[in-house]
């Protein structure tokens, strides 16, 4: 950094919590930028990016990952706020969703389902060990929930959130693409479908193509973390029982 | 993370395609039969998608 200018905002950023916040808005905006010059490629996804970015500029520059998140937590509170948002864009789906509750509930009961199911007899068909197992099973849940389940069950929670982070990741890269090759044209589908398998990444990912695809990509993230909760300690008990 | 790298690298085959596979298999399965559920149980609601953008 041979600008004095630049090295004097850098040192004095870098005393700071501002750093966290500054860099995690940059990578962010360079982030978005990058995913528009792509016209809007789904492998650009500005969230896969702006992360690798982060983790870029904390290795190189040996910040530690507790004094970024002193900054960074400005932009993790307001997670609370955003999820709550949610609900308007679903308001204005209301009529539509009125319309199709049913459709909604046996779609959600039977994503969840087979996002357990599938992913835990895959595991051990493989050759995954139990704790593997069961720290895969909520892996579509939004990971609070996820971690919280898995730790119940007998997965290991921190790893549980890493495979929560990889799941929604590649579910906003290969959602859209997938749901054009099996024919699926509704958004309302689409957006259910986004939200029980790949949560808020997901959830992003899907306001990104449209307002109703968003809206019922979160409501699917939010009651399948509730599905989530009540069905997979019972399902995985059933299918260790079973095989 | 750093924690379980042994088990994850022990292990990563099982990890990497139970997650994938499972999250393809997920996504697929839960749009078709939203889609199928929805033509069913609506006469009136539009097949094709359309936002309200």
């Amino acid at each position: 950094m041979n600008n004095p200018a630049l090295r004097d905002i850098w040192v004095y950023l870098s005393a700071t919590p501002l750093f966290g916040l500054t860099i995690t808005l940059v990578a962010y905006g360079l982030a978005y930028r990058f995913y528009l010059k792509t016209n809007s490629s789904p492998l650009a996804n500005p969230v896969v990016t702006s992360v690798a970015m982060l983790i870029a500029v904390l290795l190189v520059s040996g910040i530690s990952y507790n004094d970024y998140f002193a900054g960074g937590q400005f932009v993790h509170f307001l997670l609370g706020p955003a999820t709550v948002a949610l609900a308007v864009p679903l308001y204005q789906q209301f009529s539509r969703l009125r319309q199709l509750w049913l459709p909604v509930l046996i779609s959600l009961i039977c994503g969840v389902g087979i996002a357990a199911g599938s992913s835990v007899l895959l595991a051990r068909l493989l050759g995954g060990s139990l704790e593997i197992q069961m720290s895969l099973a909520p892996k579509s849940a939004t990971a609070p929930v996820a971690m919280g389940i898995s730790e119940k069950i007998g997965g290991l929670p921190s790893l549980t959130a890493v495979l929560v982070v990889i799941t929604g990741i590649t579910g906003a890269i290969l959602g859209t693409k997938l749901f054009e090759w099996i024919g699926v044209k509704d958004d309302t589908a689409k957006g259910i479908a986004m939200g029980v398998a790949a949560h808020g990444i997901g959830t992003a990912r899907a306001f990104q193509v449209s307002n109703r695809m968003g809206a019922f990509s979160g409501l699917a993230m939010a009651l399948s973390a509730f599905a989530t909760a009540l069905m997979v300690p019972w399902m995985v008990d059933w299918i260790q029982a079973l095989l | 993370m750093m924690t379980h790298f042994g088990r994850i690298a022990d292990e990563w085959l099982p990890i990497t395609f139970a997650l994938l596979l499972s999250t393809v298999i997920t996504m697929v399965a839960t749009a078709l039969i939203m889609q199928q559920t929805s033509r069913w149980f609506t006469k009136s609601a539009p097949a094709q998608g359309h936002s309200d953008e």
